[in-house]
């Protein structure tokens, strides 16, 4: 069974009277244990196609038309309010870019884990507690019995990231996604975040939703890339032909134009607004 | 070679906000963002200064900016000592010398239009008249790539590479020998960043910029630098020649940097070890005074070590 | 802490003499006595003796002194309009009518208030929405003492329901809260929905969506919390403001209470009465304040526990 199935989604946004079509004709599947890398520039729409997977668009003026939306076999099309609640944190949890922002300020971490899996789970609290604390050691977090007391404020990014994660896992999901998780934080936190990731997601043989504009991220996190751009899928295959042999001209433009591949100073491709206007009508 | 701009024996202390328990409590912690940094600037070249948050290599380029003024140490501005200046008396060597930030929505005025706002750097030191600040400043919009129909728009109109740009045509208006970019790139897109980093390189070909060039980023310098002084906690612990440091990095937390860069093949996926801060402050590298160029210190102190033509790396000579 | 609280004590005592100095010296600047001609001219020679008697032919910085001291050992001295009890004794019986209605109107107001305002925030652009801010500038904007005279004309001239006027039996209560309550409710239904909103679009708030949370618990376990702690600081000095009494609304509702004294202390020179009243709301808005501080300290973890950055 497909852990995602979406089929013709479609994501249109009433702005000042225009209209916005953020996600236009989106199909994909996913199968469980899989990593999808999604791969795109800000305004591709590739957050807001997972964003409303997950039902999380707040806005009133949002219009969502698919004919299909699945997670783990709930269909997300009908009975909205209540699968949603089965599948949120349960089947399906999400990583966000910027976890300072993430946290309620006014709880301490252990204190929003343990709200999580009480959330789904039967358990007492001292339990939930100890299996906070379990969590955190997980994620590599020094001396979690301290810090599971700590305040969202008193905690570096870093920290507070692999907490992210560890509140994601809790109810131990079938999907993960993890949207732009180490674009906020520093380099040596960021390789080693996804490092964390990926052997969390090999041991508990989940599914890895990566979404990105990096595509070193790609490289080395995931099994399948999608390429998006103007809320279309542009490219879709596995990571190695993405990167030997890569297929649409803006998969190769956006490969070219990373910096550093080659030594020495040296101008970087661009790419010009002719071709994005191609990219943008196709398909 | 010549050196245009030089941060001398640099040093940054900062008093610490202990909350609200520790009012009247006596004790005066200070936290050291920069500890006795040198930093050498030649002329038409570009430095790359990376780290990670926490570093000082952001505190560094305010320091050269003089927007911040040192706890100790001196910023000499083509051979003039500016560290202890005025302000009336610094404004015309700001002239010389601007800055582009990483934040380029709260770099601009929201008031202004684009024309507006790269005109201004023209009143603040009242040079041209009337009509040369008009042409001057969409002569300098439409070299970064910003054409007739951007000039009366306003920085919320644009996205970030756009605003960017703004920011350094507004830099550019004086014609400056010397420029600080603070993370210009961090918050763009892969598309975004790569247009920014072209336009970066032919403005300083074109205009003989020297630029220092502040980032956490080190493939981003690998493509636009000449040179790069490594900073950690504080401190430069490696600098060289861009090439010298990605193929012959000896500093260990340089070496984790390196690590850390993805690499773009994913047939290459390498399982890595991180090491702690801990670690690296326990490795520090240690040289025999046979390997090394002379002018060094000989005792057993911790000090930026010469290795090689262009190529410097903290560690203990024993 | 307590070098903080230590801090803050000496403020108010700073500021209670400052107040008393200003307000002693504004008091006698005022042209004209307690005791001058209106009615009944005094012969020369009484009013001489009678301004002796109070003390007030001494030097002011005396008599500013001579009334400190007195006020250091809760001596406020004795009302001129009302020989027959001391000030204090005066201040204690005017003010339970003030205390009782406008705490009630406070109390009553602030929660109805807060509720509006949720509702509003939850349902924003709905007919609610609109509804309750436009109450809620009614609140604002209609002088008390207008809709204080609507009250009456409504409930006890057309409707009959209840009484207009006095200070006695709990019915004659209801209409005097209603006209107290007023500020607080549409005060607190503008603070309430706007932090409401605000903290409804912070990203924190996804994250507890996604972590399946029902609407519910997010509302009023984090939600409610974080919108509420701007508004607790703000809950102390507007009680304080109510409670002491309005002269209109007690005059409207012929209340005899403090609000009246506010005005006809300052108009009838009444020395004594005017410095206890002012000094006794300067103190109590010092401690309001303070309690407001203490409590936004208290309950904002940020402020609370240092910034210890851990790596």
């Amino acid at each position: 069974m497909n852990i995602v199935s979406i089929k013709n989604l479609n994501i249109t946004f009433k702005q000042h009277g225009n209209l916005v079509h953020a996600v236009r004709n989106i199909s994909l599947d996913l199968s469980e244990g899989e990593s999808l890398g999604i791969v795109g520039e800000s305004g591709s729409g590739k957050s807001v196609t997972f964003l409303s997977l997950l039902g999380l668009i707040n806005s009133p003026n949002v219009i969502i038309n698919a004919d299909k939306l699945e997670i783990g076999g709930v269909d997300l099309l009908i009975n909205k309010k209540k699968h949603l609640s089965k599948v949120r944190g349960k089947i399906a949890s999400m990583v966000f870019q910027d976890p300072m922002t993430s946290f309620d300020p006014l709880f301490s971490i252990g204190y929003q884990i343990v709200e999580t899996i009480l959330t789904h789970k039967n358990i007492n609290k001292k339990d939930a507690f100890n299996e906070s604390v379990n969590l955190l050691k997980k994620v590599e977090i020094q001396n979690p019995e301290k810090v599971i007391n700590y305040y969202p404020h008193q905690l570096s990014g870093g920290m507070l990231q692999r907490a992210m994660i560890a509140m994601a896992l809790s109810c131990e999901p079938k999907l993960l996604i993890a949207d732009e998780p180490t674009t906020a934080l520093d380099v040596t936190v960021q390789a080693q975040i996804l490092q964390l990731i990926k052997d969390l997601q090999i041991e508990n043989n989940m599914s890895l939703i990566m979404i990105t504009h990096d595509l070193g991220v790609i490289a080395e996190t995931v099994d399948r890339v999608i390429v998006m751009y103007g809320g279309q899928i542009m490219e879709n295959s596995n990571v190695y032909e993405i990167f030997d042999n890569p297929n649409h001209p803006y998969t190769k433009a956006l490969i070219d134009s990373i910096p550093g591949q080659k030594p020495g100073k040296r101008k970087l491709k661009e790419i010009t607004q002719s071709e994005r206007d191609s990219w943008y009508a196709s398909n | 070679m010549k050196t245009v701009l030089e941060l001398n024996k640099i040093t940054k202390h900062f008093d610490i906000n202990k909350g609200i328990k520790n009012i009247f409590s006596n004790k005066n912690e200070k936290f050291i963002a920069v500890d006795n940094v040198n930093l050498k600037l030649q002329e038409k070249k570009v430095l790359g200064l990376v780290g990670e948050s926490g570093s000082g290599k952001s505190t560094c380029g305010l320091i050269a900016m003089r927007l911040l003024k040192p706890s100790y140490g001196n910023i000499i501005l083509e051979n003039n000592d500016i560290t202890s200046l005025k302000n009336h008396e610094l404004k015309s060597y700001r002239k010389k010398m601007q800055i582009i930030f990483q934040d380029s929505y709260s770099s601009l005025n929201p008031m202004m239009t684009l024309a507006q706002i790269v005109i201004e750097p023209f009143i603040i030191h009242n040079v041209h008249n009337f009509n040369e600040r008009q042409e001057l400043a969409k002569e300098l919009l439409n070299k970064v790539g910003l054409n007739k129909t951007y000039h009366n728009r306003y920085p919320h109109e644009l996205s970030g590479g756009e605003r960017q740009r703004v920011s350094i045509a507004r830099a550019l208006a004086l014609k400056p020998k010397i420029l600080i970019a603070d993370e210009p790139t961090s918050a763009l897109d892969v598309c975004v960043k790569a247009q920014v980093i072209n336009l970066l390189h032919d403005l300083q070909e074109e205009m003989g910029l020297s630029i220092l060039f502040i980032s956490h980023e080190l493939n981003v310098l690998r493509s636009l630098a000449d040179s790069i002084s490594v900073m950690y906690r504080g401190r430069i612990v490696e600098e060289g020649g861009t090439e010298i440091i990605f193929n012959n990095a000896k500093h260990p937390y340089t070496k984790s940097l390196l690590e850390a860069i993805p690499s773009l093949n994913p047939h290459n996926r390498k399982r890595r070890e991180f090491i702690s801060s801990d670690e690296i402050e326990m490795n520090i590298p240690k040289f025999s005074i046979n390997d090394v160029k002379v002018n060094n210190k000989s005792d057993k102190e911790q000090q930026l070590i010469q290795i090689n033509e262009n190529h410097y790396v903290e560690g203990v000579l024993s | 802490m307590i070098f903080y609280i230590f801090r803050r004590l000496l403020s108010v005592i700073f500021t209670f003499i400052a107040v008393s100095i200003i307000v002693f010296i504004m008091m006698h600047s005022i042209p004209g006595g307690p005791f001058d001609p209106v009615d009944m001219p005094l012969s020369k020679a009484a009013k001489d003796l009678i301004m002796k008697q109070y003390g007030l032919d001494q030097q002011l910085h005396i008599q500013y002194f001579k009334y400190m001291w007195g006020v250091l050992h809760f001596d406020f001295g004795i009302p001129y309009q009302s020989p027959g009890e001391t000030v204090l004794e005066l201040l204690g019986r005017a003010w339970v009518p003030s205390l009782v209605l406008g705490g009630l109107g406070v109390l009553i107001g602030a929660p109805i208030g807060i509720l509006l305002g949720m509702v509003a925030a939850l349902r924003r652009n709905s007919f609610v929405d609109y509804f309750a801010s436009a109450i809620s500038t009614l609140g604002l904007t209609i002088p008390v003492f207008v809709f204080s005279m609507l009250l009456i004309l409504l409930f006890s001239v057309w409707l009959n329901w209840l009484p207009a006027s006095g200070w006695g039996e709990p019915r004659k209560w209801i209409l005097p809260i209603i006209a107290y309550a007023a500020i607080p409710m549409a005060t607190y239904a503008r603070y309430t929905r706007s932090s409401m909103l605000d903290i409804l679009n912070k990203p924190f708030v996804m994250v507890l969506r996604a972590k399946g949370l029902s609407e519910k618990t997010i509302i009023f376990r984090h939600v409610l919390r974080n919108s509420a702690i701007p508004m607790v600081t703000v809950f102390l000095p507007m009680f304080i403001g109510t409670a002491t009494g309005s002269i209109f609304v007690e005059a409207m509702f012929r209340v005899p209470g403090l609000g009246a004294y506010f005005v006809s202390s300052i108009h009838t020179k009444d020395y004594p009465l005017e410095m206890a009243l002012l000094l006794m709301i300067t103190v109590m808005f010092c401690f309001a304040y303070f309690l407001a501080d203490l409590a936004y300290a208290i309950l904002n973890p940020r402020i609370r526990l240092n910034s210890k950055r851990e790596e």
